[in-house]
């Protein structure tokens, strides 16, 4: 149990804010309100689980958000045309897929850092999802792609199965394959990966690759919701996306993985988010809690190493 | 030749600026028109003023991710100082926030040693939220009843056919040169970036740097939002979002290097201006904005992927140790 | 026969050659040790044998057959598992996963790796060592002793034939040293060779059966370990006249400059007293990790002291930071010219006179003044004859005895009344290596107190007046006239005695 809380250090805070929130509203605690919450902390995860694979290798990508409006349009405009619901989905998860090839080739072979080349592709395809919606948004009314997030396989929303299944398969992946330690083992030495012969090249490709999937799922995800697909869509996802994952405990450097923590990341946002509302706060105390949430969470996190160096005391040191 | 990268460094996007800028009248007539260039030199100044600051910070080996959030509560908090105090007090609101948002990422950075990446992703969403918070009851807005105040002249007035936007970017850069080239906090500035470990033993001490940096970036903010402010009228949360990104392309665009020891505010007064030509330009071609940014990427990434393969080639070595990315 | 032959290995960097014709042999299940100085190349043969380097010319051949090793996977996978200093272990993952790291079993159904089986053959490798560590412990929580254990243990996993370890006691405590020449010999009994570079002569004499010297790159001899004693191998790996290298002008010590009472930090400093004068240049010795590097650290403010005092001329030093120690005169090289030194994207001018920009400002204007900074640079390029294009080469353009120079004069610049010099000479060709010695004889000559961290051991007792030795963090020997021997030295600093001249004894 005391494991369980130190290797998910968001448990406690994120139980108290729970408790605040039950005690201060009456309707946090309703049943709607509840699922309201874990549906949109389910959509966050997925994107955020594939970015804590990138975070553990010691990289991110910025790219996502607009992969997120790009997979829409993609879809949408796909149903638009009549193609069958089927093709349409895999067409979305295809583009997130081939952005996400696109960064990988980009930062290996081509030598960008991940910082700009992820920031190029995020402008590229922001215009690419605008040049192609021409500024309009792209109407549809489809049983299929709404089933995303209103179906109820089992009396469980869509999204939350979902996101279950994700988490489920990444955190297998990341703590008891190959590739996942593989992954951890890049963000912990990569001297050492290269000089033990990893293919490292290929699994920050097959990364980036991940993060493109997910932020098509999420896409299709946040189109379902909407039922519809613009150039607008998914603004800004990309720090929402890399702040769960820092929330939930993944060095920013590299080498451990917690697909606990960014699931919880994600509920703790959208439970502030939630009750922020609830409180009838103004939104704008959403964004500063989550801002406030990041910079102390890090803080913690570097108090902690501090403590944890040993003697003797650098004076001045470069953090 | 042992120069000829360097002397790309500097110049090279002023190279690219100038040939565009003689293609122009071929490719898109009309462009040369006098008050078609005044806007373009408006329209570019807030963006080049933000981006000396960054340049500095780039330098230094750490980005501010911050720019936006500082810029939209700048705004607002400069609007409201003017609707209360008029122009005077605008201006010293617009100053003093800006460099006290500055001031926020510096202690962050330097006294709770939140990597600067994260601290100023968090203080983005800060200064978002807060500006936001301020504008609740709708944005706040240049009364249109003021445009005679010598605040608000200063986004219209024309100086010699020179826009006053225009005017205080190309002092800023000035101001900036000196800074960097011809002060000892800009030199160590550069040593700082180009090996913090080895300034430490040249006797910087990373906090100074950090402060100054971060705290000038801040203050340029102030100043630009000067200009944004009285151009654009009305601000609130939202105003120019994704403005970070926008500045740092035009710094790394300009060839400072990311991983810190190089910087060149040649190259990012080009590159400003690269940019917004190349917008305008494709705009006289009916291209539209959309696909603008398709270009503006392409040429970021063809650009960084010169850049790389050049320092690559530069340092062969039997068995490279690739070094983990800064953050 | 022998397992591995290295036959006429020649590797050439540009400007150096690291190892010239070098020749030896390591036969199954023997403990062969390699020793000789810094820069001896020992570093070199380990990283061809692991497959970083690759050769000019030579040959290796393993168990007959040519050994050409293209990435260090290769070596692994041929048997020869290096070891080097800087351990290749993922800190994140845990001791198992680092064993086994891209050769991990893995169920063909559910792609999950078998920890199970991992985890018992990590325990019964760890068995045939004779330690217990949890497989599952996490590598950046063990100690440096238990990480070399690991690194050893993957070693095994391979199971590796040739074993090589870089200085494998460099950061233990004795203790662990023990423990580890146990494994070492439980290793030869298991059949497999060992290949044991160190500084410790008493280690190598309590473990190899024969021992290889090198000096300068040139193999000097290998013999069985009884048919030499210490005294002839500090002399096959010292091998030359040291007298007729250095000129050192007899000096009489002037006033005391620096002196510390007893100072200490964290675990790495402990109980440091020493002294300073006017005029002399005192060296300071010892294997590597005993801390001299930290004792010039401290002392320019870099580190924190937890007790004791110091002062400089009289009055009371505490550094809070390198600031308040260039603020007082003292100019400080570091060690490692690349990681700590240079700053790689300025030019050579502005590397100089980083340490004192307030010197080169305009009257008026208080700016930098590029005309008073080349008057500066010029002026120290004349003293230390740096050899450059320009004052705007980049200072990784330079040579590495003209980076050296240029440092040092960054170094001089803040008032060299007192300087902290680590490692003057390391990675500097002969001839440069001779002008900053002469150039420190002068710099004394002119009243200059130097404290001078060597490695290098004709070095340290050619250039010094003194000699501090320390060991374990602690100075075991203060050697002054006729005491200052490479004998001394090496018999301090790596056998434990105390040798304190007469001087100090009497103070």
């Amino acid at each position: 149990m005391i494991g369980a809380i130190k290797k998910a250090p968001l448990l406690a805070p994120l139980v108290l804010v729970m408790v605040v929130l039950a005690v201060s509203t009456d309707t946090f605690l309703t049943r709607g309100n509840l699922e309201n919450v874990l549906v949109a902390a389910a959509i966050l995860a997925v994107p955020g689980i594939a970015m804590t694979f990138c975070l553990a290798m010691g990289e991110f990508d910025l790219s996502i958000g607009s992969t997120v409006s790009l997979a829409g349009v993609a879809c949408c405009s796909a149903l638009i045309a009549g193609q069958p619901p089927a093709f349409s989905l895999l067409l979305a998860l295809g583009v997130g897929a081939l952005i996400g090839l696109a960064n990988g080739v980009v930062i290996t072979k081509l030598g960008v850092t991940p910082f700009i080349a992820t920031l190029a592709t995020m402008v590229i395809v922001r215009g690419a999802s605008l040049a192609y919606t021409d500024g309009h948004d792209q109407i549809v009314s489809s049983p299929g792609l709404k089933y995303l997030v209103a179906g109820r396989p089992l009396g469980v929303p869509m999204p939350i199965v979902l996101a279950v299944v994700v988490t489920a398969l990444a955190w297998w992946t990341i703590n008891r394959t190959r590739f996942g330690r593989w992954v951890c083992a890049i963000g912990s030495n990569r001297d050492a990966a290269r000089m033990s012969g990893l293919p490292v090249d290929r699994i920050r490709i097959a990364v980036y690759v991940l993060v493109g999937l997910s932020g098509g799922l999420w896409g299709l995800l946040i189109s379902s919701q909407l039922q519809k697909g613009n150039g607008q869509l998914g603004l800004g996802f990309e720090l929402d996306a890399i702040t769960v994952v820092v929330l939930g405990g993944t060095a920013l450097l590299g080498g451990r993985a917690s697909i606990v923590g960014t699931v919880l990341g994600a509920v703790m946002i959208e439970t502030i988010r939630n009750g922020l509302n609830l409180l009838n706060t103004p939104p704008a105390y959403q964004r500063i809690s989550v801002g406030l949430l990041l910079i102390a969470a890090l803080a913690l996190l570097a108090l902690r190493r501090r403590e944890r160096r040993g003697a003797p005391r650098v004076l001045e040191s470069a953090a | 030749m042992i120069n000829a990268g360097r002397i790309w460094d500097t110049w090279g996007v002023t190279a690219l600026l100038l040939l565009l800028l003689l293609c122009t009248p071929v490719i898109a007539p009309g462009f040369l028109d006098i008050e078609n260039l005044q806007s373009v030199l408006r329209e570019s100044a807030y963006v080049g003023i933000v981006a000396v600051g960054m340049t500095f910070a780039i330098a230094s080996g750490a980005f501010d991710l911050s720019v936006g959030g500082q810029l939209a509560l700048t705004s607002v908090v400069t609007l409201m100082a003017f609707n209360g105090g008029g122009t005077a007090a605008a201006v010293a609101a617009a100053i003093t926030t800006g460099l006290l948002c500055g001031l926020v990422n510096a202690g962050l950075i330097t006294q709770l040693r939140v990597p600067p990446f994260v601290a100023t992703l968090g203080s983005l969403f800060v200064f978002r939220g807060i500006a936001y918070l301020l504008t609740q009851d709708g944005p706040k807005t240049l009364p249109y009843e003021q445009i005679e105040a010598p605040f608000a002249k200063i986004g219209s007035l024309d100086v010699a056919g020179l826009p006053v936007p225009f005017l205080i970017m190309v002092a800023v850069f000035g101001a900036g040169w000196v800074l960097l080239r011809r002060t000892a906090i800009g030199r160590r500035t550069l040593a700082y970036g180009s090996s913090p470990s080895a300034a430490r033993f040249c006797g910087i001490s990373d906090t100074t740097i950090r402060v100054f940096v971060f705290g000038l970036v801040g203050l340029t903010v102030g100043i630009a939002a000067l200009t944004y402010i009285t151009r654009v009228w009305t601000a609130d949360g939202s105003a120019q979002d994704g403005f970070e990104l926008k500045v740092i392309a035009a710094v790394v665009l300009g060839g400072t290097a990311l991983k810190g020891g190089k910087g060149t505010l040649i190259g990012t007064f080009s590159a400003v201006f690269l940019v917004s030509v190349l917008n305008e330009v494709l705009v006289s071609r009916g291209v539209e904005s959309a696909y603008q940014r398709i270009v503006l990427g392409c040429v970021l990434i063809v650009a960084l992927t010169v850049d790389g393969l050049r320092t690559r080639f530069a340092a062969p070595g039997s068995f490279r140790r690739a070094s983990r990315p800064t953050s | 026969m022998a397992l591995l032959e290295v036959d006429g290995l020649t590797v050439e960097f540009p400007g150096i050659r690291a190892l010239d014709a070098v020749c030896f042999d390591i036969r199954p299940g023997e403990v062969h040790a390699l020793v000789g100085e810094n820069g001896a190349g020992k570093s070199t043969l380990l990283k061809v044998l692991g497959g970083v380097h690759r050769p000019s010319s030579g040959e290796v051949r393993l168990a007959g057959a040519a050994y050409r090793p293209r990435r260090p996977a290769d070596a692994l996978a041929a048997g020869i598992a290096v070891i080097y200093q800087e351990f290749n272990l993922y800190p994140d993952l845990t001791v198992a996963e680092n064993v086994f790291s891209g050769r991990e079993p893995c169920s063909p159904v559910s792609r999950g790796i078998r920890y199970a089986e991992i985890n018992r053959r990590t325990s019964e490798l760890f068995a045939v060592l004779g330690v217990g560590i949890d497989p599952a412990a996490t590598v950046g929580e063990l100690t440096v002793s238990e990480q070399q254990l690991v690194e050893i243990c993957k070693a095994l996993s391979v199971d590796g034939r040739i074993i090589v370890m870089d200085e494998p006691t460099a950061a233990l405590s004795a203790d662990e040293v023990g423990q580890l020449l146990d494994v070492v010999r439980r290793l030869r009994e298991e059949g497999r060779s060992v290949v044991y570079v160190s500084h410790r002569l008493d280690e190598v004499f309590a473990l190899a059966d024969r021992v290889t010297v090198l000096r300068d790159g040139r193999h000097v001899r290998t013999c069985d370990i009884a048919e030499t004693d210490p005294d002839r191998l500090v002399r096959d790996m010292v091998g030359r006249d040291v007298e007729s290298v250095f000129h050192r002008d007899e000096v009489r010590g002037g006033d005391v400059v620096l002196e510390l009472t007893g100072v200490s930090a964290g675990r790495r400093l402990r109980d440091l007293s020493l002294v300073v004068r006017a005029g002399e240049v005192v060296g300071v010795g010892g294997i590597a990790g005993a801390g001299q590097p930290e004792l010039s650290q401290l002392i320019f403010g870099a580190l924190a002291a937890d007790a004791g005092t110091m002062t400089l001329n009289g009055a009371p030093f505490s550094p809070r930071n390198p600031g308040d120690a260039m603020a007082r005169g003292i100019g400080f090289l570091h060690e490692d010219r690349k990681a700590a030194g240079n700053l790689p994207d300025l030019s050579i001018r502005h590397n100089l006179t980083i340490s004192v920009l307030h010197r080169v400002r305009g009257a008026i204007t208080r700016l930098l003044a590029p005309a008073r900074e080349t008057e500066v640079f010029d002026d120290y390029r004349r003293r230390l004859d740096v050899k450059a294009t320009g004052p705007d080469q980049l200072i990784g353009q330079l040579s590495g005895g003209n980076q050296q120079k240029v440092l040092l004069g960054r170094a001089l610049a803040p008032g060299g009344r007192l300087l902290l010099l680590n490692e003057p000479t390391r990675g500097v060709d002969i001839g440069a290596k001779a002008e900053i010695h002469r150039l420190i004889n002068q710099l004394t000559a002119d009243g200059a107190a130097v404290l001078m961290v060597s490695s290098d051991l004709p070095e340290l007792l050619g250039v010094s007046d003194r000699v501090y030795v320390m060991a374990g963090g602690e100075i075991v020997a203060h050697l002054t006239g006729d005491d200052r021997t490479e004998e001394n030295v090496v018999a301090c600093a790596t056998t434990g005695r105390r040798v304190f001249s007469e001087e100090l004894s009497t103070r």
